[in-house]
């Protein structure tokens, strides 16, 4: 499929976005990887917008995620698992965005080696 | 293909490589996960309306939260309560209940890990897991022709299916609590041998201790002088509820002044054993304290109601989550309000329409808890001259030998020290509770208690026109050649259990003349009972019930805001009442300046130990100075210190107050005699003047160099915290400054800041008779064990500022008014 640079880049965050949120369902994080392979396998736009929306699109997964919860208390828990855990609330709640966006990131990356490996062959 | 174009992808290999190994080798991933990670737990903290559909259960049931966070449970079956019972309070509490259970049985290692190796393994010992199997297979077998067992079974099994529909609920929500998913394990499911686990638990915190191992040791130095130190009745107390008040009985004295000689195996193996008493209980979920409580009963003659007041006062140690969970239980034939434990489905302490009541532990009878000596032969014990084979259990892994006294808990050669510990008898005190909970008078009530065993227990029991008190359990009787059952005993078949004080002879009384009854942790009978009943060594010395009586006698007519007032926050110490004046008077001319301003403040002091008095922090320190200089040279000169510190402990006064001492009660009484004697021989030959100049000397010394201001006021030194159950100090709450001391009701001591008490009036309830829905109570904590709840200390303050809560008591669900409920959950039957 042919999309300009800005129409790739949406289209690859919601394909993210949606299909990330999906995949999460199954409760195996590790699977929102594909949720970037599949991105920017569809639209072949390049490392840095697949490399863009694959971050972004995790972390607007966790936030939709964020949405489905009681907002309001969040915040004491995370304090109270910081607390037991040693690490602070604020790392946590930042490691789960990270976590997130790093795996759709690197299904991006991945999924954009193999359309250019396939688009050179 | 150009190199520069594979960094991309391995990059990308990279992160999913650092986030594996992060999963692989830390739970930081499965907690963070955010479709099952600790995230989704949020839905546990919100209050509001909502309806589950449960697999298990028959009918519809209606659980309301009321304002203050109590819920109340509506069903119309008994299976199904019990079941909403179960399910409601693992909702709010599974991390405690599941911790209980293993606790009780011994299995610690399995979620807490090899640290608790040798708890697990004392715990096994003592026999708690094999009883607890025990308990539950009688239940099983009697259901068909015994009553209470028939309900026990079917309130048990219920209990556990509803624990067990809110484990599986949490875990197809991803709402396992917090606990387990930080530590990477699933619940466990419950089963009733787990309840009576927690009952074997309960019973090890009220009624099991090595006193008869200390009094052995003792012996064995001191000789005679052992009876001086540990007197078998108190020369200080005079109310005894129970009565038997006249003269001595010789023949119950003469038993208690012949102890059994043991030799320097059995020396050897009681100090072993008292070391391994140490792993009972465990470093953390430990929520033993000194056990004291307290309990009063007033009759309608003497209230402004016309009617009975009944006040119940369980000194248990703190936890966050607290032992208790508030409900109100309304099912066919049952109404009934009050507290229930972790994994227990039965109201401990509370009321219904008809009848109140509440639990103190008694006094002393060595814990319940007796040791002999038994010859072995391979595998074999030695009975009468008869080797009979011991019995062997492998439990959690442990291998554990019983005789036909109980368990061998330590061994050398062929000699055994063999424990009879009365919480091993088969019971079923959970059935009692049940049953109890739906009496409607006294004459239920005692006939539902004529079954109890363990733990040791004073029931104070009222209702609309009359109190009573009864210390129903298994009270031994010793035959053969009786040896003192407070020390070790010779296990060859000469001496033995030979059955138990009769039901008709234990402590009780019914409507006294007085017009009350006070039982806390006092001796319930006088000197002149004719059974074996003890000695002074136990953990109180009965000073707290003697301030509680003089209070009722100098308060002819109280209300019931008068007993809320005096329970919370009424802090006079009985042992400073009478010793003060005796004190001053030793003080008498003494012209040493801090003698003199000692004298000056506790002449002025009207003995009440509230937060804001320096001459509390005088009296105090002053008397702990005085017990150290009167008993520690006593036992340094016989050889007991130092060379049993580490089994016997160092006593210090109020209950052992300074941190790494031990209380004895039998020193407290022997302290207070000596100071309204006058002499305190044999345990010193100094006078009392020069002792007690001493000690307040000592005292204003230690007051003067710890606060130069002179701002010392007793505050500084005493208040309350409440501990987090797991160990997570971040989650405590306190400490907070309150007034009182180990003599009054809220009875802990502490020399702050550091060394707070984690104890106190774990439940505090006043029951009007009047109407059983103006009653009042609280405990320090909150329903929820999570500490990110609203719900998880909201009690706290409360408690500390004696500001108790109404105990909302409404039949129905409708009948609750809407602005005195939180939110309302409706189960229903379905799901899978």
């Amino acid at each position: 499929m042919k999309f300009s640079g800005i129409l790739g880049f949406v289209v690859s965050l919601l394909i993210v976005v949606i299909l990330g949120t999906a995949l999460l369902f199954t409760n195996v994080w590790y699977l929102v990887l594909f949720s970037g392979v599949v991105a920017s396998l569809i639209i072949r736009k390049g490392y840095l917008i697949s490399t863009l929306s694959g971050f972004l699109g995790g972390v607007i997964v966790i936030l939709l995620i964020f949405l489905t919860l009681p907002t309001g208390h969040i915040g004491a828990l995370m304090v109270e698992v910081g607390s037991i855990a040693g690490i602070p609330s604020d790392l946590l709640i930042a490691l789960i965005f990270l976590i997130n966006g790093g795996l759709c990131l690197s299904g991006a990356l991945l999924g954009t080696f193999v359309a250019n490996a396939f688009h050179k062959s | 293909m150009r190199k520069r174009a594979l960094i991309a992808p391995i990059a990308g290999v990279l992160i999913v490589v650092i986030i594996v190994v992060l999963g692989s080798f830390s739970p930081l991933i499965s907690i963070l996960n955010p479709s099952t990670g600790v995230i989704q737990n949020t839905r546990n903290l919100v209050i509001g309306n909502e309806s589950i559909s449960l697999p298990g259960l028959t009918g519809k049931v209606v659980v309301v939260q009321d304002s203050y966070g109590v819920y109340h449970i509506y069903a119309s079956s008994t299976k199904d309560l019990y079941y909403a019972l179960g399910f409601i309070q693992a909702k709010e509490r599974l991390e405690e209940i599941e911790v209980f259970g293993l606790e009780g049985m011994g299995q610690m290692q399995s979620i807490f890990g090899s640290s608790y190796y040798n708890y697990d393994k004392f715990q096994t010992l003592t026999g708690a897991p094999i009883t607890a199997q025990k308990d539950w297979n009688s239940v099983v077998n009697n259901a068909s022709v015994n009553a209470t067992d028939l309900l026990t079974k079917e309130a048990m099994q219920s209990y556990s299916s509803g624990i067990n529909a809110s484990i599986n609920y949490s875990e197809s929500h991803h709402t396992v609590p917090v606990l387990f998913k930080l530590l990477g394990v699933k619940p466990y499911y419950w089963t009733p041998v787990y309840s009576y686990a927690v009952q074997e638990l309960m019973t090890q915190q009220l009624e099991f201790g090595s006193d008869s191992l200390q009094f052995a040791v003792l012996y064995s130095t001191l000789g005679n002088l052992t009876y001086d130190l540990i007197p078998t009745f108190s020369p200080v107390q005079n109310y005894y509820y129970g009565g038997y008040g006249g003269s001595t009985n010789h023949s119950v004295l003469s038993l208690s002044h012949n102890t059994y000689p043991i030799n320097s195996t059995v020396l050897s193996l009681a100090e072993n054993l008292l070391q391994q008493f140490k792993y009972d209980p465990p470093t953390y979920f430990n929520f033993s304290t000194s056990d004291h409580s307290n309990e009063i009963v007033v009759a309608g003659n003497r209230t402004t109601t016309g009617s009975p007041l009944l006040m119940g006062g369980p000194v248990l140690g703190f936890s966050l989550p607290a032992i208790w969970f508030q409900v109100q239980l309304v099912g066919p034939g049952l109404d009934v309000y009050g507290v229930v434990l972790p994994g227990a489905p039965a109201i401990i302490i509370g009321f219904n329409q008809n009848i109140a009541w509440t639990l103190t532990d008694t006094q002393a009878i060595s814990s319940g808890t007796f040791f002999f000596v038994q010859q072995l032969q391979g595998d074999s014990y030695i009975w009468n001259g008869t080797a009979y084979p011991l019995k062997s259990y492998q439990i959690n892994g442990f291998d554990v030998n019983w005789t036909n006294l109980g368990p061998i808990m330590a061994q050398q050669g062929n000699t055994a020290l063999v424990m009879d510990w009365i919480g091993n008898m088969v019971s079923n005190e959970i059935g009692t509770f049940l049953q109890i909970d739906t009496a409607a008078n006294w004459t239920q009530f005692r006939s539902d208690l004529s079954s109890w065993v363990a733990p040791y227990q004073n029931f104070a029991f009222a209702n609309k026109s009359m109190i009573a008190d009864i210390s129903p359990s298994y009270y031994p009787i010793f035959g053969g050649t009786a040896y003192n059952p407070s020390s070790i005993m010779p296990g060859n078949g000469t001496e033995y259990i030979s059955g138990a004080i009769p039901y008709n002879k234990v402590p009780q009384v019914v409507n006294p003349s007085q017009g009350f009854i006070v039982s806390s942790n006092q001796r319930q009978v006088g000197t002149g009972y004719p059974y074996w009943f003890g000695t002074t060594e136990s953990f109180s010395d009965g000073f707290r019930a003697q301030m509680e009586v003089n209070y009722l006698l100098n308060h002819s007519m109280v209300s019931e805001t008068n007993i809320v007032n005096f329970q919370g926050t009424n802090y006079t110490d009985y042992e400073a009442q009478a010793a003060v004046p005796h004190i001053l008077s030793y003080l008498q001319g003494n012209t040493n300046a801090s003698v003199e301003r000692a004298y000056s403040l506790l002449s002025a002091w009207n003995y009440n130990m509230t937060a804001d008095s320096l001459a509390a922090s005088v009296w105090f320190f002053s008397y702990m100075y005085l017990f150290n200089d009167t008993f520690l040279p006593f036992l340094e000169q016989y050889g007991i210190l130092p060379e049993f510190n580490a089994t016997l402990g160092i006593p210090s006064g109020m209950g052992g107050s300074y941190p790494n001492t031990a209380g004895s009660a039998s020193m407290e009484i022997d302290l207070l005699n000596a100071i309204l004697t006058g002499n305190a021989s044999p345990f010193s030959n100094i006078s009392m003047k020069n002792l007690v100049t001493e000690a307040v000397v000592q005292a204003m010394s230690y007051l003067d160099q710890k606060y130069p201001s002179g701002n010392y006021s007793w505050g500084k030194f005493y208040g309350f915290l409440f501990p987090n159950l797991f160990g997570l100090s971040e989650f405590n709450v306190g400490p907070f400054s309150k007034g009182g001391d180990f003599n009054t009701p809220n009875d802990a001591s502490g020399v702050g800041p550091n060394n707070y008490p984690t104890g106190g009036q774990s439940w505090e309830m006043v029951v009007n008779m009047s109407n059983v829905s103006r009653s009042f109570g609280i405990y320090p904590g909150g329903e929820s064990e999570d500490p990110a709840s609203p719900l998880y200390a909201n009690y706290v303050n409360g408690w500390i500022n004696g500001t108790y809560l109404p105990l909302l008591y409404y039949p129905t669900p409708t009948s609750i008014p809407s602005n005195e409920t939180m939110d309302t959950i409706t189960l229903v039957p379905g799901g899978s």
